[in-house]
């Protein structure tokens, strides 16, 4: 497995990370026994980032990461990133509410410090609007010296942000020099944080990849197969949760699904084993990129990702043509015409 | 350098009596703090004090949020009572980052103090980020065994 510098943090982090979210479940709703099998797996597979945060599963995601890399012994092999979602309510006591929540990560977690804290909250602009997203001043200001008062105190190793929201301020956020990673909303359906206007018709986050790598920062993937949704069938495992209200506009599971659909002709003609294998190749031949997340339900979900990552990116033809499709609004088309 | 109950180095807002080692009602171990960044704690040698580090201080805080202890029996923290034991040494400075809400932190360890940073180590591992150890040994010169 290609291990990759996280930024500048000095951390490396494996091609393919570990997401112990709510969507893919195993973590949250998973046998404690088939968790564990899962980490051992990954482990072995050379996986070193795990993803987790104190909203999958109400806490229940920290508390199992926590135990299966306890049992295996291999807590100072992996680096593990969790988060800090504020509340309305918090916005009163930013700092305090940060480290509350901090304290109550390594608690489930067992641990003393965590390797990467992110603030989970999406940026906009304008007065908050009773919803869980906050401004740009805000992320930057009190926000981003709550996080690094918990690097001071050695709770926290590094801080990040989420890169969901408006475009300019998370742009802005990634040049302001007070964050070490951002996660960036990046996949087949809408690569527009790695390719500027190819949105597919959602959220155009111009470039965000680009912008962030380049001003050191670690960048981690986030939704690489839509939710599930490019696994363009519409059944999903007994372990996965919701995919939930959509992130980003435009981006309606509904939605993703079909135009997941529409990217199972050119797998085939590329010789991929599905969509899905197209997405996480396509999202791990982004430059820039330290690691993809993939969540998973099961042990069979983990093999996959690990078998199609180590078939390495994915060659730049099919790139071109996942993305030349979607700068106009329409999927990518399957099939170029004769003589192209 | 100064020796144990030597020199009165000048006390800034930063350095404070920090304890309480050993429970609430006892007296706070005297500890200064310096800087922002990631946390590092200077763990001294025997019959000086914290105050040993004072050349140094100034370019290690440019980037790291500094706890420079006296340890137990040690210069401010000379009126603590004993047992002067590694092991106590070493879970005073777990008090310590307790009282200052902290949780893990880069122990450096110098002649005796290297001592004492392995001993934290041992008994508090989750506390220890990096260990960095300088001019010791791995026995402790005050209740040697």
């Amino acid at each position: 497995m290609e291990q990759r510098d996280l930024g500048k943090t000095g951390l490396k982090v494996s091609a393919l990370g570990y997401g112990a979210g709510s969507v893919g479940g195993l973590m949250v709703r998973g046998d404690p026994a088939e968790q564990t099998r899962a980490v051992a797996r990954a482990l072995d597979a050379g996986i070193t980032y795990f993803d987790t945060a104190p909203g999958y599963g109400d806490g229940r995601s920290e508390e199992n990461l926590g135990r299966a890399l306890r049992e295996l012994n291999a807590w100072n092999r992996v680096v593990v990133g969790t988060k800090v979602r504020l509340a309305p309510a918090d916005l009163r006591d930013p700092a305090g509410s940060i480290r509350r929540s901090c304290l109550q990560s390594l608690q489930r977690l067992g641990r003393g410090a965590v390797d990467l804290l992110q603030f989970h909250n999406q940026v906009v602009l304008g007065q908050p609007d009773g919803g869980s997203g906050i401004s740009p001043g805000y992320l930057l200001g009190e926000v981003a010296d709550g996080l690094q008062r918990l690097v001071r105190d050695g709770l926290a190793d590094h801080v990040g942000f989420t890169g969901l929201g408006d475009p300019g301020a998370l742009h802005e956020a990634a040049l302001s020099g007070r964050y070490e990673t951002v996660q960036c909303y990046f996949n087949a359906l809408n690569p527009s944080a790695g390719f500027a206007g190819a949105s597919g018709g959602g959220r155009d986050f111009a470039g965000l990849i680009d912008a962030a790598a380049g001003a050191g920062l670690g960048v981690i993937v986030i939704r690489a197969l839509a939710a599930g949704a490019l696994a363009a069938q519409p059944a999903r495992h007994p372990n996965a949760g919701d995919p939930g209200a959509p992130l980003i506009s435009g981006a309606d599971y509904g939605r993703d699904l079909e135009r997941a659909r529409a990217l199972a002709p050119l797998a085939r003609k590329l010789g991929l084993e599905s969509p899905l294998e197209l997405a996480l190749r396509f999202a791990l031949s982004k430059p820039g990129v330290s690691t993809v997340l993939v969540g998973y339900s099961d042990l069979a979900q983990l093999e996959d990702a690990v078998r199609w990552t180590g078939r390495g990116p994915l060659p730049e033809d099919g790139v071109l043509r996942v993305v030349e499709g979607l700068r106009e609004g329409r999927p990518a088309r399957p099939e170029r015409s004769a003589g192209e | 350098m100064g020796s144990i109950r030597g020199r009165e180095p000048a006390v800034s807002a930063a350095d404070q009596p920090v304890g309480p080692p050993g429970g609430g009602a006892s007296p706070a171990l005297f500890a200064r703090r310096r800087g922002e960044g990631r946390p590092l704690v200077l763990l001294h040698g025997l019959l000086v004090s914290g105050e040993l580090f004072a050349p140094v201080l100034d370019a290690l805080a440019a980037r790291h949020h500094l706890i420079v202890p006296d340890l137990r029996g040690h210069g401010r923290s000379a009126h603590l009572p004993g047992p002067d034991t590694v092991e106590q040494l070493a879970d005073d400075i777990a008090l310590l980052l307790d009282t200052l809400g902290m949780g893990q932190a880069d122990v450096l360890g110098y002649s005796q103090g290297g001592a004492v940073a392995q001993q934290f180590a041992r008994a508090h591992p989750g506390r220890v980020r990096r260990l960095v150890l300088a001019c010791t040994y791995a026995h402790n010169a005050l209740s040697p065994r």
